[in-house]
């Protein structure tokens, strides 16, 4: 699944650190959300949608 | 918001790793002193051992180094950490009791078991970590290394079983199930940290 996190972070001036701090998850956890090699579960992807206040299908799309 | 990021400290992060992985080496050279006799198994599991605390240094070191401890993982170290110390000392002085021997009567039974019990706190340290854990993917990682190390253990115990019983292998006390174990969970959380990187 594709996603904007990496684009909605830079857009912030946030390191991975710190939207990890700010998720309550680890960086490894952003990494992997980032280049697509992890889905974050429904509750995860509500808590991202509340963090940069958008809905959740403007941060993530679902297409291979 | 900068103070919210300030809050937490961050926690020697690298100094747990290394005195996990002196643990797991204070482990291996244990394995490698019971066993000893110099049966070939006894260098295989050492350098085995070895190599899976080395592989999960660099993979740890690589992905939590700068990072604050979770406080799960905290918790999980701590708890581990004193389940196998307690461990090496129950078993050196269960050994040593043995190599007395004192260790024919009911005494026997206490001394052997009572270092099962740290490693019982040990897989119990283990499993809390896994509840507490509030990181989705750290939880999937130790899952699915879990069950990596489960699968593996339980086919070699079971491939060694039956090669021995056809007479073509030698004959491997059980106790050793459990460092087997502990190494390819070690590799494994390496293999599935390193997939998801």
């Amino acid at each position: 699944m594709k996603n904007r996190l990496k684009v909605l972070r830079a857009e912030r001036d946030w390191s991975q650190a710190d939207l990890a701090q700010r998720l309550d998850v680890s960086r490894q956890t952003i990494n992997a959300l980032e280049t697509g090699k992890y889905d974050p579960s429904l509750p995860l992807a509500f808590k991202i949608a509340r963090l940069f206040g958008q809905p959740i299908e403007a941060i993530f799309q679902d297409e291979d | 918001m900068n103070a919210f990021l300030k809050n937490t400290r961050p926690a020697p992060a690298k100094v747990a790793i290394l005195v996990l992985v002196g643990v797991v080496g204070v482990g291996g050279s244990m394995a490698m002193l019971l066993l000893g006799r110099g049966q070939w198994p006894t260098y295989v599991g050492a350098v085995a051992m070895a190599f899976a605390a080395a592989a999960f240094a660099s993979t740890a070191r690589r992905l939590y180094g700068g990072e604050p401890v979770r406080p799960a993982m905290r918790g999980f170290l701590i708890g581990f950490l004193g389940a196998m110390t307690a461990y090496v000392v129950l078993l050196l002085g269960a050994v040593q009791l043995y190599m007395a021997g004192l260790t024919q009567g009911a005494l026997g039974y206490a001394a052997a078991l009572a270092p099962v019990i740290a490693l019982v706190a040990a897989f119990a340290s283990l499993g809390l970590y896994v509840l507490r854990e509030t990181d989705e993917l750290l939880r999937r990682i130790t899952v699915e290394s879990l069950l990596w190390a489960l699968g593996a253990t339980l086919s070699l115990a079971t491939a060694w079983g039956v090669l021995e019983a056809f007479g073509k292998a030698p004959h491997l006390q059980l106790w050793v199930v459990a460092p087997v174990f502990a190494v390819v969970f070690g590799l494994a959380q390496g293999l599935v940290s390193w997939r998801y990187r």
